[in-house]
């Protein structure tokens, strides 16, 4: 199975580290790197809070341009990770004017806007193929909000603590959140016929 | 703690099953598979735990920007990074710069206003193209119908009656496509980054990047109006020096408008407003929610807000006083207005458009 190559757990967090002070220190090629390692995921992270491709295009270069011309002015932070995140998830929020708000953070109900990937290297046998759909009917389904933390928790390793900063709720909200996006599941593949399982994790 | 305890939950949570699915080594699969051949009762779970976190990565690996687009990203980042940011004076050289760009433009004005028979500051078509310098070429709608013209980069310019349009005979040679418009014209214009889309209209300049919309500048009019119906569109008067600056970027700045909305550009008090269009359109788009149809006992807070997305327009309302709410109605071909005041009507309450918002007042539901 081909290893996901844009994992938090790709990187270590002191690789970061020394990038993150050498940029500080008006290094370009580090900047660079910086930019490199974390560009995907913040576009792509972008992409599921706000529909319009050019807006996320812009507010991801505006962070890149005022993380360079505010370098001197950044504390030693303990993750550059955590700090691009944190600042794209607040731009958004400014950017959409509390319409956001609206529909991403209280509204539980409605479908998420999420376009899945209809074929995958992954899928090797018509039972994983199964399988997959009910999971990617099942993020289909998960409200913007238990979805954005699922992400954040499961794909980008972000401790709690983080993510309840991220987003601006508390720690309590962010594990409900979670418990609520893995009973939903629950529920939806109850039926799942057991016998292709073995074969899908034994691949 | 032992596996045979976990529930799905403490699967995701855990480093060891994680670095499994994400990044399988021998050991790893020797121990997962004896984990489930001891316990295949655990088999459910550790299969929905798995799919999660694959489900996961494949559809943010699927939002990923293309190649291009990150190089291209990253031009622009580089591009801009060692600019002064807008809106911020910084030092005294920044301000002098300033004030002498002021001084041109005044002084640019009082040429204009020198010139004969001229009493206001409009600049009419003909003023526009004779100062392009390379040949151009003209076309007209002399006819009473729209004529649908196409330009070289395969955008397209539906010319209504009266109206010119002006480009430049090697439109493709320069960084900016530009259009001289008087008239009236819907623009479809085909997406290129590199090239931002520009039409000059009487004293009123749209920018775009790839998108729809409709442009009216007859020359006589008072008003300039421009209408969005898919994409992004930037629009600044001429005299916006600081915009004009960045006209080659494909950064958009001035007043900017989304779909469903429309500016009316004053000439006279060079003013530029926002509204909402005469007839909003639900956004035609595969990745926003359906509209609602037909609701029971909801919170009118959803109602707005699945409006808000399904028409791409911003609802101004007290969260507070009207948070109890709630609402059951259906809605068969209403447009926007008559489903707002349906809304309203329930919640007994009233709306106006105001800055290409919806604003809803009333006492609200206790």
């Amino acid at each position: 199975m081909q290893k996901p190559g844009y994992l938090a757990s790709s990187f270590t967090d002191t690789d970061d580290r020394v990038l993150w002070q050498r940029f500080r220190q008006g290094d370009e090629e580090a900047f660079t790197l910086l930019y490199q390692r974390y560009v995907r995921v913040l576009y792509s992270y972008g992409k599921k809070l706000v529909t319009e491709d050019m807006v996320v295009e812009d507010l991801v270069q505006d962070l890149f341009i005022d993380l360079w011309q505010s370098r001197t002015r950044l504390a030693d932070a303990e993750s550059p990770r955590f700090y691009l995140f944190r600042s794209l998830r607040r731009r958004i929020h400014k950017a959409c004017n509390g319409r956001l708000s609206e529909r991403w953070e209280h509204i539980d109900e409605d479908f998420l806007p999420v376009t899945l990937p209809k074929e995958s290297e992954i899928i090797e046998s018509e039972q994983f193929q199964k399988q997959k759909d009910e999971i990617d009917a099942w993020l289909k389904s998960l409200p913007g909000r238990q979805y954005e933390v699922m992400i954040l928790r499961f794909y980008q390793d972000f401790s709690y603590s983080e993510i309840s900063e991220i987003l601006t709720i508390n720690e309590q909200s962010v594990r409900n959140l979670v418990q609520r996006a893995v009973c939903k599941l629950r529920q939806l593949t109850i039926s799942l016929c057991i016998s292709g399982l073995l074969l899908f994790l034994l691949k | 703690m032992s596996y045979y305890h976990y529930e799905v939950t403490d699967f995701l949570e855990d480093h060891y099953f994680k670095s499994w699915v994400t990044a399988p080594c021998p050991e790893s699969e020797e121990f997962w598979k004896n984990f489930l051949i001891r316990h295949p009762e655990k088999m459910e779970q550790v299969a929905q735990a798995k799919g999660i976190l694959l489900g996961i990565s494949s559809d943010m690996e699927a939002g990923f920007p293309t190649d291009g687009l990150v190089a291209d990203m990253f031009e622009e980042i580089m591009g801009r990074k060692d600019r002064p940011r807008r809106r911020q004076i910084g030092g005294l050289w920044l301000r002098l710069g300033a004030s002498l760009t002021a001084a041109a433009v005044v002084l640019a004005v009082i040429g204009w206003l020198r010139q004969p028979n001229r009493h206001d500051n409009h600049v009419s078509y003909h003023e526009l193209v004779s100062a392009v310098t390379e040949p151009l070429i003209e076309k007209a709608n002399n006819t009473g119908k729209p004529i649908l013209l196409t330009l070289p980069d395969k955008s397209a310019i539906l010319l209504q009656p009266n109206s010119h349009v002006s480009y430049k005979k090697d439109f493709m040679a320069d960084t900016l496509r530009e259009v001289y418009l008087s008239g009236q014209a819907f623009f479809t214009v085909t997406k290129n980054r590199e090239r931002p889309f520009v039409v000059y209209s009487n004293e009123l300049v749209t920018k775009v990047l790839g998108t729809s919309f409709m442009v009216k500048a007859f020359e006589d009019a008072r008003q300039v109006e421009v209408c969005v119906k898919t994409g992004k569109v930037s629009v600044f008067p001429r005299t916006d020096t600081e915009v004009c600056e960045g006209i080659r970027t494909p950064h958009l700045a001035g007043t900017i408008l989304t779909p469903n909305q429309k500016v009316l550009f004053s000439r006279d008090q060079i003013q530029i407003r926002k509204e909402l269009v005469e007839q909003p359109e639900i956004l035609v788009s595969a990745v926003l929610p359906a509209p609602l149809l037909k609701f029971q006992d909801m919170p009118v807070s959803k109602v707005f807000s699945n409006i808000e997305e399904t028409y791409g327009i911003d609802i101004v309302y007290d969260n507070r006083s009207f948070e109890q709410c709630l609402l059951t109605a259906s809605f068969t071909n209403e447009n926007l207005y008559e489903k707002m005041e349906l809304i309203c009507k329930g919640i007994e309450a009233g709306f106006e458009v105001a800055d290409g918002r919806i604003i809803v007042s009333g006492r609200g539901c206790d």
